[in-house]
């Protein structure tokens, strides 16, 4: 069965959907992989410059399908498409960005992925910034772990990257 | 992880910046190796970042930036800032700028080079858009063949160039918007120190710990100009009435003179400095779109000149913000405060003394009766470190007197700063 989201107070719905033929514009985004559909304001879905691009071309029609991001990545974007048109004020936004990137490893990459992938540049930033913070001034085998990276070097690539870098484990 | 494009890990990679920490985060998996080797796009070797790099020795140095440098392609960034190396062999530097050539966009480089290499020569230029270099000598500039057709921004500090090499200079760079000169040793050879720049696309101008005899600035599109701890006899600034910001500093000039359409400028913020009020006053006094005023440790050239307000209020009608300190004498109290205007959109005010007295809290008190919509005050101070019983009383008046006043304005934020 089809998920009609609407991203916003759901108490809301009804004025929204009133609202739906004034000077507003709205687009739907159907994720191909779950088959979840998301309307939201073309201000917002145009953050990411694959959907711009699109609209520009005149090639979206009323429902955009967007593959390789699953439904629940395409929420969370959503909302920080959302938060990002709405707010100007600097600091507000970077409250926010900090609250929003409270996640673990796994749902940063899906981010970046799904940022990447939809060319959302102000959303990438933020993530791989994020990223680099959690990693600053740590060592390779803390990263592995920060990351849940797996270390698949041979042992020659190993002794390599050691032999040639050794100066970075000088204390 | 897997779906993760290396060049997105080439990107965080190059957010981390400091090599130590790029190479480390590139030891954990093949992929993070391989985002390092193809897709780095910004290599950093701060001596700030990692305490163990004043330890080691400037050749062991030179070779662990060239394997590290070699062991990347395409690096759009090139960062050395190091404090305390006396100076690094020409060779390796030359390889450095050599091997970047192609791609490198944005380079800070603040070392001698031994023996003394000409860096603009061997540096990148087609894609360079940011050059910060001290410490270095610049000779020989040929903008016929050596131009920077994407150069920004430049920044020289602590550099010998001739007049006219620095003149050249701007014009091998088409595109130039900022400029940044601090201690430059300045080559001259007539016995008057002249130096001339013009460009029609800069924007901002920095000019630190300059001496020379005249500077002339020709700048079309200049927005902001900014000049401290400069010693001149004369300074001109040739425009089209651009200008938005001022800002000097500590400055030793005898004629100052910025152009006639002074329309635009919005920020003027002068600080230990020398005024003749009367000439100040014309420069400025068509300029009705101020914003913010600053007159910090100024001295007046003419001991009976004072800083009228009710000139400043009729003069500029949109002034946010204005902060003042300088010597209060009885004169400049009942005289520059006379008259009945208003500071009507002044929301922020700063008002500081060198020597406290008992007129400044009557100063405060003028000023903030009439800035009907303020919201904050700062008072600024300087209490010396051996306070006389004098001084002690002075500052007990002063501060008892300042919470009677602020009673009457309980909505305006009061901070105080004490150096």
């Amino acid at each position: 069965m089809k998920k009609l989201k609407f991203i916003g107070n759901p108490l809301l719905q009804s004025r929204e959907k009133i609202n739906m033929s004034s000077d507003k514009k709205w687009l739907t985004l159907k994720t191909t992989e779950d088959n979840e559909e998301f309307v939201v304001e073309e201000s917002v879905a145009i953050m990411s410059n694959v959907i711009k691009n699109m609209v520009e071309d005149g090639c979206a029609s009323s429902v955009i399908p967007v593959p390789r991001v699953k439904g629940n990545a395409m929420g969370k974007i959503i909302e920080f498409c959302k938060k990002h048109t709405e707010e100007s004020d600097e600091k507000v936004l970077k409250e926010f960005d900090a609250e929003f990137l409270n996640l673990g490893p796994d749902a940063l990459y899906d981010l970046m992925v799904s940022a990447n992938f939809l060319e959302i540049k102000v959303l990438l930033d933020s993530v791989t910034t994020k990223v680099a913070d959690m990693i600053k001034g740590k060592s390779s085998e803390e990263i592995r772990n920060i990351l849940k990276i797996e270390n698949d070097l041979s042992a020659e690539e190993i002794e390599e990257s050691r032999r040639e870098n050794c100066w970075t484990r000088q204390e | 992880m897997e779906n993760l494009p290396v060049e997105v890990i080439g990107n965080i990679l190059s957010l981390l910046g400091a090599a130590r920490d790029v190479v480390i985060a590139s030891a954990t998996c093949r992929k993070w190796r391989q985002a390092w080797r193809d897709h780095l796009h910004t290599l950093m070797f701060n001596s700030n970042d990692w305490p163990v790099y004043h330890e080691i020795t400037t050749s062991r140095l030179e070779i662990l930036i060239t394997q590290t440098i070699f062991q990347t392609s395409g690096l759009q960034s090139l960062l050395i800032v190091m404090d305390d190396i006396d100076e690094f062999s020409a060779a390796p530097v030359i390889a450095w700028l050599m091997y970047t050539r192609e791609t490198l966009r944005q380079l800070y480089y603040n070392v001698r080079t031994t023996p003394s290499i000409n860096i603009l020569e061997k540096c990148g230029r087609q894609k360079l858009e940011m050059l910060s270099l001290a410490h270095n000598t610049i000779t020989g500039v040929e903008p016929s063949y050596q131009r920077f057709p994407c150069l920004r921004c430049l920044s020289l500090s602590y550099v010998s160039v001739s007049a006219l090499d620095l003149s050249l200079l701007l014009t091998a760079c088409p595109k130039i918007e900022s400029l940044t000169l601090v201690s430059l040793d300045i080559a001259m050879s007539d016995a008057q120190t002249t130096m001339e720049l013009s460009s029609p696309t800069l924007k901002e101008a920095c000019v630190e710990a300059i001496s020379l005899d005249k500077f002339i600035l020709e700048a079309d599109c200049l927005e902001k100009l900014h000049l401290k701890d400069c010693t001149l006899e004369d300074f001109d600034l040739v425009g089209k009435g651009t200008l938005r910001l001022l800002k000097i500093d500590d400055v030793s000039v005898i004629h100052l003179d910025i152009g006639e359409n002074t329309e635009n400028l919005e920020v003027v913020d002068v600080s230990n400095f020398t005024i003749m009020w009367a000439k100040f006053h014309s420069m400025i006094s068509r300029s009705s779109k101020l914003r913010r005023l600053r007159l910090w440790g100024v001295v007046f050239d003419d001991e009976d000149e004072i800083v009228d307000m009710e000139t400043i209020s009729a003069c500029f009608p949109l002034l946010s913000h204005l902060s003042l300190s300088y010597d209060l004498r009885e004169g400049s109290l009942q005289y520059g405060l006379q008259g009945s205007f208003q500071l009507e959109n002044v929301v922020v005010l700063e008002l500081g003394w060198t020597v406290i007295n008992d007129l400044f809290s009557q100063w405060v008190a003028g000023l903030l009766e009439r800035c009907p919509n303020l919201r904050k005050l700062v008072i600024y101070g300087l209490v010396s470190e051996a306070k006389t019983h004098e001084e002690c009383t002075m500052l007990a008046n002063f501060t008892s007197s300042i919470v009677r006043l602020m009673r009457k304005y309980l909505h305006i934020d009061v901070q105080f700063e004490y150096e």
